[in-house]
């Protein structure tokens, strides 16, 4: 098993602030409305970004968890 | 108008199963009948084996989603006093399984929670019901004071009348004391459901096949339909005004259902499959389709919560799904951004295109917004809507043209809108 890092959006407490996307829009891009779209897996390089994103959220909407997935075969 | 009667028309394609016992177009199967139909409840005898006879049996749950019931109870967490929740709040407008099961054959219901219940030691059942279908609320009542000394305690909760308030962790929020809105997952209700306690909960046509399974076993319920999904499922087939239930073995062509309901899918303009927050099929389409979840699944169809919706050859599939979207859009809990300020954005959009002439920017710009819905909050709502819109645009490039050149000429409205008294002209 590896350990990706995903964002995680709490949708009952988002308030579309749109916050987050400033910080890390490398992982964070708003839809028409303002609201957080985040990508799968935050990349290794962004992981500083993406927490600053969830410690910046005036809503505490954003949470970086770290998911299991299955290694993939070597290419 | 009866709207909601329990006593709709019903069918049976092969052997009925949860609809053996109805010999008329208006009985009820009473407790004595019930038990001269089924034979006297059976008991599972512990966990382990609810668990075991559940997995072999295929069971997948009735809701929608088809989770196998035994691996549900699988998740079960360990915990004394669990808590058994049949979910029958049905909210769907042109649905009627649930009306029709507890309605017509409660006890099958009552059964299966109670068996599923007595195996884990729960504390009590409670049959979750929709408010505004006071006759299967009636007939619940009814057939849990026929019934003497049942080995779980049985209570009644009636949720609000709002389509979300159906959704699972809605259900679980409602019983518990709260609001009747989607919480966030997890916790998952096997965990910590109602009050806290860890809760199986399913939809009321999985727990009426349980109560069969407990009685003749895992094979005999294999005996009936394809490997992966066993057994019968219950279908509502309507267009818009008239409803069947009809009962089938899984894998049955979708065309025999409609047939055995008494409709024709040469006839219908386009089919809603799977709910109003379902997907639009051509006839030609249907015409190839079984009752197979996985099959069903793998051409982007799915059944949802049972039901075939025949548009009549007069009405528009865009009008409906701008009608259609527009209410479901109302529906909303009010709690996630996108689906409180997308939803209304993609029923406007949805109007345009329905109503007065477009291009192909309006298609792509409501496109983009189901796209984007699509996932994000705490219920599957906004997916709904999503799968409803995308299906409706992909549906016929030629129609959408015609529209697009505001050349539709169909005035009618077909599928009704809960509220919208009269269904008429626009």
């Amino acid at each position: 098993m590896d350990v990706q890092l995903h964002l995680v959006v709490d949708w009952i407490r988002c308030r579309g602030h749109g916050i987050c996307a400033e910080l890390a829009p490398e992982a964070i891009v708003l839809d028409d409305w303002g609201f957080p779209m985040v990508k799968a897996a935050v990349p290794r390089d962004g992981e500083r970004d993406a927490q600053r994103a969830c410690d910046a959220c005036p809503s505490s909407a954003l949470t970086l968890v770290e998911v299991d997935v299955p290694v993939s075969p070597k290419r | 108008m009866n709207a909601h009667s329990a006593f709709c028309a019903i069918g049976v394609l092969g052997s009925p199963r949860l609809l053996a016992g109805l010999n008329t177009p208006t009985d009820t199967v009473g407790f004595a009948m019930h038990e001269q139909v089924h034979g006297p409840l059976a008991r599972f005898g512990s966990r382990a084996n609810l668990e075991r006879v559940l997995l072999d049996s295929g069971l997948r749950g009735r809701g929608g989603a088809g989770f196998p019931l035994g691996r549900k109870i699988a998740t079960l967490a360990k915990r004394r006093n669990p808590v058994v929740v049949v979910n029958a709040s049905e909210g769907e407008p042109l649905s009627r399984k649930d009306v029709v099961l507890l309605g017509r054959v409660p006890h099958l219901v009552i059964d299966g929670a109670i068996a599923v219940a007595d195996a884990i030691d729960a504390g009590e059942v409670v049959i979750y019901l929709h408010e505004g279908r006071p006759e299967t609320v009636e007939a619940v009542r009814a057939a849990l004071a026929e019934r003497r000394g049942d080995l779980v305690p049985v209570r009644i909760v009636e949720g609000p009348a709002r389509y979300v308030a159906g959704e699972a962790s809605a259900a679980i929020s409602f019983i518990s004391g709260g609001e009747a809105l989607p919480t966030k997952k997890p916790p998952q209700p096997t965990d910590r459901g109602v009050r806290g306690r860890p809760t199986v909960l399913s939809n009321a046509e999985t727990f009426a096949h349980t109560a069969l399974i407990v009685r003749h076993g895992a094979q005999w319920f294999r005996s009936v339909g394809v490997e992966t999904d066993p057994g019968t499922v219950l279908l509502t087939v309507t267009d818009g005004t008239t409803h069947v239930v009809i009962e089938a073995p899984t894998g049955t062509p979708l065309s025999l259902v409609v047939n055995r309901a008494g409709g024709s899918l040469e006839r219908a303009a386009a089919v809603l499959l799977g709910g109003y927050a379902g997907t639009w099929a051509t006839p030609d389409q249907c015409a190839t389709l079984t009752l197979d979840r996985n099959a069903l699944s793998a051409s982007g169809f799915a059944l949802g919560v049972g039901q075939i919706a025949l548009l009549p050859s007069d009405a528009c599939y865009l009008s409906e799904t701008a009608r259609i979207s527009d209410w479901l859009a109302g529906q909303t809990a009010g709690q996630c951004g996108p689906c409180v300020h997308g939803l209304p954005d993609i029923a406007a959009g949805m109007r345009d295109i329905a109503t007065r002439p477009t291009t192909n920017k309006a298609a792509e710009t409501v496109w983009r917004w189901a796209d984007q819905v699509d996932g994000r909050g705490a219920c599957a709502h906004p997916g709904g809507v999503s799968r409803l819109v995308r299906s409706a645009l992909a549906l016929s490039p030629e129609h959408l043209a015609h529209h697009q050149r505001g050349l539709c000429r169909a005035t009618r409205a077909a599928f009704p809108i809960p509220g919208v008294i009269a269904v008429g002209q626009r």
